[in-house]
């Protein structure tokens, strides 16, 4: 894994469209409330939408309670996609949220 | 439709609406609005939500100041959860959708998600997945827990019927304080996920004659209020979301039951007289005044074990002797001045005592604590309080004092150097009371059945309290599940023990009597018969069954039982004996 839980290459749907990348959440807890709520907020500081999706389920990933909904487990992988003009930060920042073993210790 | 198993408690069908406690007794009411009040539980919910957001906020600034800003990202978090927009859409749209209340709605919508994580729970095979998934499944539970707190204004023990409705009352486990407002006009029947038969949930269900079931297991996440629920007190079930023909099936079982009853009704008259003549005197175990009107209903002489600890539960401070005095007034107006009424001075551990807390930090094992006449002793503001109460109060009836879990008889005595003490400052302040109080101690600690020839040189009667006497004998807590099978009334040690203090009683010319659930039980009636009791004490509802039994025995036989058991090497070998003979003599009564 390299660095903002990068599993393989970020995917982009054409040159405009959402930018794609599957993560593995190393939280031992898993994507649990507080590292669902750390991840919603960054994601609302973002102009771009952020959706997360685990199986077939896809979550806003600016909603702590549709994260959490998501029953994400710890070392399972989830694709986080996100679409707009501050996509690449917003992805990276929000990845590696999930890629860091303290993902729920934040101050904000 | 759903049918769950636990342990029958106290007998009878009751088919209502739940009401359903959780751990901290926040209660989730009515289940439906009329479509026009939709628009106001949006509202209600949205400012519900707003406030508890509120509250999370402060909670967490707090806590980031006193802490490390972990615990207060905690609060942060359920500060978004209650902001977010998803969540309040989906409750939202249960409201409209399906007209329920805003507290049904948070209850729905929040348990809808704990079932999901409690259906990963049994699909992941280790341990440790399993344990993230039930944390997370409380986290939401204390979601909720706010948020109905919040719309219910913050009164989590209070009980109140809903809208004059009387409910059937769902609960992991009652505590004593939520319970001390129940009543049969308003309650229906208990079911719980947790305790045994000997539970405060069971004993208090069998006072009030309310049936119910408990120890069915993890299912409060089935259900929300406002349900109807079936519960089956006869064969331990419940039933959740019964369909029609079931309900009108059970309707019927409900009504024959009641006149099961009130076949029983014809003894009352009759003497608790033994086939061969011998007088056994049977009292009544009440916990409340009213019951004291079930015992004398039910032909009891008397109220054999009045337990006080309601007086001091459910409230804020301790009870005013104005209070005491006025509880046992009303006992006495119920029952009469001239019937015998045995007052239990408080039996309670120090963690239920707001006024105590700071006695002690957490016992490590209460049951072996700072409790019942031990903590009295320590408070003695509180012990003298309800004496002066008890012996003002038997000025106007046949009352007698009684202390629990002795254990030396030191203990004893220091009881009664302040019963003493009592009464002279009743006497110099002129105030009327009895001051020949009859005094008596439980017997339900080994060390006092041991030393019962002592012990019966100090008062005028003992009560041997089985249920305790059991648990310490036997170092079983009869409510873990692990360990409930050694609880057993019928182990020879526990016979053994039960014997000497009959006889020690004996020596003395003292009374003794039996107020545990053993006495209530038809079974264990010849054995203690035998075993030389002539005084039995028991739930009113069972009076009358057991003196059925009563009218059919045979003292030299019941003796000769006794002596046999008193020879059995284990309570199983004592069970099988008991039951073949029940069976000779009132097959009806056995299985």
């Amino acid at each position: 894994m390299t660095a903002n839980g990068r599993t393989g290459e970020d995917t982009q749907v054409g040159t405009t469209g959402p930018l794609r990348r599957t993560v593995k959440v190393v939280n031992p807890l898993g994507l649990h409330h507080r590292v669902a709520d750390r991840f919603s907020r960054a994601a609302r500081m973002f102009a771009a939408a952020v959706a997360v999706t685990h199986g077939d389920t896809r979550a806003d990933g600016k909603s702590v309670w549709d994260l959490m909904m998501l029953v994400v487990m710890p070392d399972a992988e989830v694709l986080v996609e996100v679409d707009g003009p501050d996509a690449a930060a917003a992805l990276d920042a929000l990845a590696d949220i999930l890629a860091s073993p303290g993902g729920e210790d934040y101050t904000i | 439709m759903e049918y769950r198993y636990g342990t029958a408690v106290s007998p009878g069908i009751a088919i209502g609406p739940a009401l359903v406690l959780d751990t901290e007794g926040v209660r989730i009411p009515n289940k439906l609005v009329l479509p026009e009040q939709v628009d106001g539980e949006v509202a209600r919910l949205r400012e519900a939500l707003d406030e508890a957001a509120a509250e999370a906020r402060e909670k967490r600034q707090r806590y980031t100041a006193r802490f490390e800003p972990a615990i207060g990202n905690i609060f942060a978090a359920q500060q978004s959860a209650f902001e977010d927009t998803s969540f309040r859409d989906r409750l939202e749209h249960l409201i409209r959708t399906n007209t329920y209340s805003a507290e049904y709605a948070v209850s729905r919508g929040i348990r809808e998600q704990v079932k999901k994580l409690e259906e990963a729970q049994r699909k992941v095979g280790d341990l440790a997945a399993a344990e993230v998934l039930r944390r997370r499944a409380g986290d939401l539970i204390d979601l909720e827990k706010q948020i109905l707190s919040t719309l219910l204004g913050q009164v989590p023990n209070a009980v109140a019927p809903l809208g004059g409705e009387r409910v059937v009352i769902l609960a992991n486990d009652l505590m004593p304080s939520d319970t001390a407002d129940f009543s049969p006009r308003t309650v229906w029947a208990f079911a719980t996920e947790s305790g045994g038969p000997t539970s405060h949930t069971a004993i208090l269900a069998g006072a009030l004659e309310i049936p119910a079931v408990v120890g069915v297991g993890r299912f409060l996440t089935d259900v929300s209020g406002g349900d109807v629920v079936i519960v089956d007190g006869d064969e331990g079930k419940i039933i959740l979301d019964p369909d029609d023909e079931t309900v009108r099936k059970y309707e019927a079982k409900r009504i024959a039951g009641l006149a099961r009853v009130d076949r029983y009704e014809a003894l009352r008259g009759k003497p608790s007289v033994t086939h061969d003549g011998v007088a056994i005197r049977l009292l009544g175990n009440i916990e409340l005044a009213p019951e004291a009107a079930h015992c004398a209903d039910r032909g009891a002489e008397g109220v054999g074990l009045y337990r006080t600890e309601f007086l001091y539960l459910n409230k804020s401070s301790d009870p005013t002797e104005a209070e005491h005095y006025d509880a046992y007034r009303a006992v006495i107006d119920e029952i009469g001045p001239n019937r015998p009424v045995v007052i239990r001075t408080l039996d309670l551990g120090a963690d239920k005592f707001s006024s105590v807390s700071g006695l002690l930090s957490v016992e490590k094992n209460p049951f072996l604590g700072l409790r019942s006449v031990r903590l009295c002793l320590r408070k003695l503001d509180l012990f003298r309080t309800q004496m002066r109460a008890i012996l003002r109060a038997a000025a106007h009836g046949d009352i007698r004092i009684m202390f629990p879990m002795i254990s030396t008889v030191g203990e004893l005595r220091q009881c009664k150097t302040l019963l003493n003490e009592v009464k002279e400052d009743l006497y110099e302040a002129g105030v009327p009371y009895k001051a020949d109080i009859r005094v008596g101690t439980m017997i339900e600690v080994p060390s006092a059945a041991l030393l019962a020839d002592v012990l019966a040189r100090e008062v005028d009667f003992f009560s041997i309290g089985t249920n305790d006497l059991i648990q310490y004998t036997l170092a079983a807590d009869r409510n873990n599940e692990h360990v409930a099978h050694l609880y057993d009334p019928a182990d020879p040690a526990v016979l053994r023990l039960i014997r000497m203090v009959v006889e020690a009683a004996g020596k003395a010319g003292i009374d003794v009597n039996v107020c545990g659930e053993m006495s209530g039980e038809p079974l264990y009636v010849p054995l203690l018969v035998g075993l030389g009791l002539r005084s039995l004490s028991a739930t009113p509802r069972k009076i009358p069954e057991i003196k059925r039994v009563i009218r059919q025995l045979d003292v030299a036989e019941c003796e000769r039982v006794a002596g046999q058991a008193l020879s059995m090497d284990t309570a199983r070998q004592v069970q099988n004996l008991l039951r073949d003979q029940l069976r000779r003599i009132l097959p009806e009564a056995v299985e």
